[in-house]
């Protein structure tokens, strides 16, 4: 046997033993929440413990990147979230939580863009503010009556309307 | 997909892997690599966020990807500690005086993994059976998974002529402890 043949042997036969437990003890994709928490903790491992420690060291890796000057990895901010200690043990509280944090940062960076989208506009106009003029124009008249006028015309249609419902 | 959750799967995976592979309790590190469960879990975690390790659904799921790394982490790394075992260390114990040189085998503690014997698939084999000694429903599910090669709940369940429900209950009852079982005659209600 080479050397190089020596390596896969021994590949091949640590596979057998772990495909052979896993024919025994279920895919390892079956292992949920659940089981994973009742394991560590047979192994006195304390699943929130573990998160802490995984935290410091994803705080640790961030601070790397930082320093190198790199941009912090998307997902390595997720994990720094997930992980962070006191975070909701719920994953459906965890997940609004995450939904609410997107809709603000999003509401945000659109709050900030508006200034430059209001630029856009050319000669805006706003609407005239009644209530703080202390005597109305004829333009303003008109454009009130213009408005009871309306509203007295939908209030009659509404009326017959309900008339002819009422009939049928 | 939950960081978090998916980190206690993987580290509780790599632990049922360290029992597949005789090496007992979570401290313990992979002898001449030096490396626990949890930082088999961290290095496979590392390489995700970092993107070393990059996801593809094609490829199937996620937790299914990073698992099979650890897994390959874990057999490489008790590769090299076969070969720190085989290479390293001298058979021949040290001279009285000498405080540079490593342990000969004789010298290491009991804790010192026989990776060969590990992977002995018989070796597995017989110590599976003597570990369900006593427990001969779990036992008859073994058999027939082993025996007829058998995978699906359903298959099995008709071959015992029982309900599927009862074969996962059956393996259930103790499947999360049963590696650690065969090599550390550690019983299910054991467990507390």
């Amino acid at each position: 046997m080479t050397e190089r043949e020596k390596p896969d042997l021994f590949a091949t036969r640590a596979n057998r033993l772990a495909l052979l437990a896993d024919r025994i003890l279920g895919d390892p994709k079956e292992i949920d929440a659940a089981e994973a928490e009742e394991l560590l903790q047979s192994a006195n491992i304390d699943p929130q413990e573990l998160k802490a420690r995984f935290h410091r060291r994803f705080d640790a890796l961030a601070k790397e990147y930082a320093a190198k000057g790199e941009r912090v990895p998307l997902l390595l901010k997720q994990a720094l979230a997930d992980f962070r200690p006191g975070v909701s043990h719920s994953r459906t509280e965890r997940e609004l939580l995450r939904e609410a944090q997107t809709a603000v940062r999003r509401l945000l960076k659109q709050a900030k863009q508006l200034p430059q989208l209001l630029a856009k506009i050319p000669n805006l106009s706003l609407a005239a503010a009644y209530r703080s003029r202390k005597e109305l124009s004829e333009l303003d008249k008109k454009l009130l009556d213009e408005v009871a006028q309306r509203l007295e015309s939908r209030k009659k249609n509404g009326k017959r309307g309900e008339r002819s419902r009422g009939g049928a | 997909m939950d960081l978090g959750e998916l980190a206690l799967r993987l580290t509780a995976f790599a632990r049922r892997t360290f029992a597949d592979f005789g090496l007992r309790g979570h401290d313990t590190a992979v002898a001449g690599v030096g490396l626990s469960i949890e930082d088999f879990a961290w290095n496979v975690l590392e390489g995700y966020v970092g993107g070393k390790l990059e996801h593809e659904a094609s490829r199937g799921d996620l937790f299914s990807l990073l698992a099979t790394a650890l897994r390959n982490d874990i057999i490489d790394s008790l590769r090299r500690a076969a070969h720190v075992h085989e290479e390293i260390r001298s058979s021949l114990p040290r001279a009285p005086d000498s405080t540079g040189d490593p342990p000969s085998l004789d010298e290491l503690p009991g804790t010192t993994i026989d990776v060969p014997a590990l992977l002995d698939e018989e070796n597995y084999r017989k110590r599976l059976w003597a570990s369900l000694a006593g427990e001969p429903e779990l036992a008859e599910v073994v058999r027939v998974i082993l025996d007829l090669n058998l995978h699906k709940p359903r298959e099995i369940a008709a071959a015992l002529g029982i309900s599927a429900t009862e074969v996962q209950n059956r393996k259930k009852s103790c499947a999360g402890d049963l590696s650690n079982r065969i090599w550390f005659k550690k019983k299910c209600h054991d467990r507390a």
